[in-house]
């Protein structure tokens, strides 16, 4: 049987697509201006109040957030390496085709806020596929949804110093997308991973490569429990997982954002999108995110496959 | 929308107008007003710490983040003269080039 071509996807260009693009384009602008032009005021005041989380719903935080806009600028990544073949983020495809379509029987296509019934079903869930506690919360604390767009951010600067001329590995150096993503010109939410680089350890390193920045200024009740979530979101694992391919990493809350009107839920750094296979085009896109219940910090921060 | 303290200082009314005309969707209006407004705010800002010494722009990225209107209003009048005339200056100028973008984009 000869399959029937299909049809190309086009897709319609809106109103609302048209003018976001051109206001996001005045905005991303103007704000690297801004930045630019008072960056000792902006350095001072991220100094004094390191806990960005803190600022985020404040009328300064509307100036602070890292995430307003998909980082790096051009999103024309066609040309990436073909290496991404070699990587060992490729899907499996047994075990995740059953693990993707276990989750979509709950999630559907679209991303959406999701019921508590449906949290707890796909905590189970994924406990299951990898092998680790996960829950939408722990001990009554979480964010304000589980299913969302994430986005790409920058790296973010790890020790007073700390450049992308020696933030990454040679080999990571020669993946386009790691590179070109670029440094955060702020710090994360926690302030530096390290102290100086004489301090700085494996596991900051760890720590920066794997981190997401989710908008704990969302999360119910935040103003009313702030010191009980600070401590509670600072570093706190999560699992992230592209709904649409199954693939997935444990990664660490390392700041805060994107703003509410980006209409994405959360950030990953460069390697958690690379691992997600989600760099490339509009480096978005669908994702699972749910906590990690590891007191004792034994479950290593990178990808993980369904088993 | 979040209040600002220069808020009252400001009209939108034109741009909400103008989506009106736009095919939209309410939650897509709501989402372009946010941007409109958080880009707005970021060019008063600007404006304001164009016109402070270094020392002044901390201390008003202070007052924005936990003072009170009252503290950034005195802090500013005791620095800048006719603040508010220039907040509405660049209030305006960006609110033109938001609607010369949205006429562009109905025009399309």
């Amino acid at each position: 049987m000869i399959p029937k071509s299909k049809k190309p996807d086009k897709r319609i260009v809106t109103h609302y697509d048209l003018l976001k693009k051109a206001w996001l384009k005045r905005h991303k602008k103007a704000k690297k201006l801004l930045h630019e032009k008072h960056k000792e005021a902006f350095d001072y005041i991220v100094e004094k109040m390191p806990a960005k989380e803190q600022l985020a719903s404040g009328a300064a935080g509307a100036l602070m957030l890292s995430s307003v806009l998909p980082a790096g600028g051009s999103v024309a990544l066609g040309s990436i390496s073909d290496k991404q073949t070699e990587t060992v983020h490729e899907v499996q495809v047994d075990k995740t085709a059953e693990f993707v379509g276990e989750l979509k029987s709950t999630t559907g296509e679209n991303v959406r806020p999701l019921s508590v019934e449906e949290e707890s079903k796909i905590s189970a869930v994924l406990s299951k596929y990898f092998k680790m506690n996960v829950n939408y919360q722990i001990n009554g604390l979480r964010l304000n949804r589980t299913y969302g767009l994430i986005g790409a951010e920058q790296h973010l600067v790890r020790y007073p110093g700390d450049t992308m001329a020696g933030h990454l590995t040679t080999e990571e150096a020669n993946n386009r997308f790691l590179y070109s993503s670029g440094m955060a010109p702020g710090r994360g939410a926690w302030g530096y991973f390290a102290n100086s680089k004489g301090e700085f350890s494996d596991r900051d390193r760890e720590r920066e490569k794997w981190y997401i920045a989710v908008q704990t200024f969302e999360a119910p009740n935040y103003n009313g429990r702030l010191s009980e979530y600070r401590d509670f979101f600072k570093w706190r694992k999560m699992l992230v997982v592209n709904a649409k391919s199954g693939q997935a990493v444990v990664a660490d809350i390392a700041d805060a954002g994107p703003a509410v009107f980006t209409g994405k839920h959360l950030g990953g750094s460069p390697e958690v999108m690379y691992a997600l296979n989600l760099h490339e085009g509009m480096r978005k896109g669908a994702v699972l995110y749910f906590f990690i219940d590891d007191p004792d910090d034994k479950i290593p921060l990178g990808p993980v496959k369904p088993t | 929308m979040k209040k600002f303290f220069y808020s009252h200082l400001v009209d939108t009314d034109s741009l909400t107008s103008d989506l009106a005309e736009l095919d939209l969707t309410e939650s897509q209006r709501k989402e372009l007003m946010e941007i409109a407004h958080v880009h707005t705010h970021q060019a008063v800002v600007d404006a304001i710490l164009s016109e402070l010494s270094e020392e002044d722009k901390k201390k008003f990225l202070e007052l924005l983040s936990f003072g009170s209107n009252d503290e950034i209003w005195k802090h500013l009048n005791e620095r800048v003269a006719k603040i508010e005339d220039k907040i509405m200056d660049v209030a305006k100028k960006v609110k033109k080039e938001l609607r010369e973008d949205t006429a562009k984009v109905k025009k399309s």
